[in-house]
């Protein structure tokens, strides 16, 4: 045969594995991958442009649609963001902190429950998926209950919460942690000692810490490597700096030990929720600052001035300072932070919003080469990915 | 995490004794702001990447902003992270010229590449240098620049 003739294939964007609408263009030689290129904006919606003609109210229902696999985490990213930025976090009641810490946490599980289910299904063990999506959907029902929505939750606000917890949910929520953690042994026995898992999951895709510097790589993915590199504790916020956790931490860079990580994060996760749920004392869940929160319900039922202020505050905003900040959280898949730029209106100059997976994917162009076509299904999911995270 | 957790006045005088001639910032949670000339932009990053006594040694973003009606309305914006001091710092730059144009650090990270081809994309910033620079979220073939003032949050087609 003269000369080298490589296939060209696309992978998506309609592809099960890519969840959601990503393309890869790759580069065959025989069943062995050359290069992988990314394509991506099949999702995009403009949120940064819609940001910049709302309202900072109004921007919060568009944040839960950025990775709506931990919508949760979105929304509090967003709104510990815009309460650094107006300066009033330490004026946050105690109990709205401790709620917000256990939901983050809980989302933290969802999301990873998530990544489980579909990496591992696409890898072939399907049965993980049904077992992950059982505990997800237990997870759902306690966002469901505090505020009616399962994924697009826009549950906190600008000072607290929307609303405090029913009767009975932090009895619920204790006995999630009590049972999660049996669950977790449960994906375990089907994989980690697996030797199919293993032979499909080690040593594939190594990132060395170097490569995490390299792609600006955040998140589990990361911290796969060996890299310590979680927020909550590198630059904690909202209160993480009193919770007692450990960061797991890989050692070859490999999926496997990816997977090891998340694993190990989702019982972390459940010390945090479980601390938290002590701190819950009582009290109010929005703090009293009548410049950015509005009056309680009750008050506006009894008193004109405060149905007056409620609707100044909901149909013209309220004006933010000058100026610009950057806050990121720890969100499941990595850093994930607004940069936001003030002329002193109720709307944003600018909100650029940093999603973790944007960094992570192009990582796939460091981690395919020589690879099967086969390990593409992989890699795609030990990265983590959500489109419309990506794609904004 | 090991490193010790510089508050951010610590870095902030470690900076300005570092740039002399460069006044620094902080935005409204502490972190620095270097704003700097288009000559002295990679440099400046590459001292911050290189220094042995910072290492901000993670891009974590770079995105562009407009500014319009001022001289050169187009901004580059950029967030180095550094895990030895815990912290975090943004340097800003603006672009020259019709179309505005910056040098391009995706030669210092592989992670620049598609930051600085979504700021193409959004704004029309060139990047210098670049090795590949294409719209990324938007169709190859697209005559506008969403994110820029002017153009309207409705479109311009239906």
């Amino acid at each position: 045969m003269a000369g080298t003739h490589y296939m060209t294939l696309n992978m998506g964007p309609q592809h099960p594995s890519t969840h959601g609408v990503l393309r890869i263009i790759l580069e065959l030689d025989g069943e062995r991958v050359v290069s992988a290129k990314p394509v991506v904006g099949y999702l995009h919606r403009g949120i940064e442009k819609l940001a910049e003609n709302m309202t900072y109210w109004q921007i919060l229902p568009l944040t839960d649609r950025l990775d709506y696999t931990s919508c949760m985490s979105c929304n509090l990213g967003y709104i510990w963001a815009l309460e650094r930025f107006l300066g009033i976090e330490d004026r946050i009641p105690p109990r709205a902190k401790a709620i917000r810490i256990a939901m983050a946490e809980l989302s933290r599980i969802g999301g990873h429950l998530i990544w489980l289910g579909s990496h591992a299904g696409d890898i072939g063990a399907v049965t993980v998926f049904i077992y992950a999506f059982r505990e997800r959907e237990f997870i759902y029902e306690l966002f469901e209950a505090v505020c009616g929505q399962r994924m697009t939750v826009s549950y906190p606000r600008v000072g607290g919460l929307s609303q405090d917890l029913p009767r009975g949910w932090i009895e619920k929520c204790r006995e999630f942690c009590n049972f999660f953690p049996k669950k977790v042994d449960e994906y375990e026995r089907l994989l980690t000692n697996n030797r199919v898992w293993q032979a499909r999951t080690k040593g594939i895709g190594v990132l060395t810490p170097e490569d995490v510097f390299e792609w600006g790589i955040s998140g589990p993915m990361a911290r796969g490597s060996g890299v310590e590199y979680d927020l909550r504790r590198v630059l904690p916020y909202a209160g993480y700096e009193d919770y007692d956790f450990i960061i797991p931490l890989g050692s070859h860079g490999d999926t496997y030990d990816r997977y090891l990580v998340r694993i190990q994060e989702m019982r972390q996760s459940i010390r945090i929720i479980e601390q938290a749920l002590e701190r819950i004392t009582d009290g109010p869940v929005l703090a009293e600052i009548p410049h950015v929160v509005p009056p309680p319900k009750a008050e506006m039922n009894q008193r004109i001035e405060a149905l007056i202020h409620h609707f100044h505050l909901v149909v013209e905003g309220f004006d933010a300072p000058k100026g610009e900040m950057y806050f990121a959280s720890e969100a499941p898949k990595g850093e994930f932070g607004f940069y936001m730029i003030s002329d002193g209106g109720p709307k944003p100059h600018r909100m650029y919003i940093r999603v973790p997976s944007f960094s992570n994917l192009q990582s796939v162009v460091k981690m395919a080469p020589g690879r099967f076509l086969a390990d593409m299904v992989t890699l795609i999911g030990t990265i983590d990915i959500c489109l419309a995270d990506i794609d904004k | 995490m090991t490193g010790p957790v510089h508050t951010p006045n610590v870095l902030v005088q470690k900076l300005s004794d570092l740039f002399e001639d460069l006044t620094i910032a902080q935005d409204r949670g502490g972190i620095p702001i270097l704003v700097v000339s288009r000559e002295r932009y990679v440099s400046v990053i590459k001292t911050l990447r290189d220094d042995p006594s910072l290492e901000f040694s993670i891009l974590s973003f770079l995105c562009g902003v407009h500014y319009p009606g001022e001289a050169e309305p187009f901004e580059v914006v950029v967030q180095l992270t550094s895990l030895n001091l815990a912290a975090k710092v943004l340097v800003k730059v603006r672009a020259a010229g019709e179309p505005p144009t910056v040098p391009s650090l995706a030669a210092f990270w592989r992670a620049a590449n598609w930051h600085e081809r979504e700021a193409y994309d959004m704004f029309g910033i060139v990047f210098d240098g670049h090795p590949d620079l294409r719209r990324i979220f938007l169709e190859e073939d697209a005559d506008f620049y969403p994110l820029r003032k002017e153009y309207p949050l409705e479109g311009t087609k239906d």
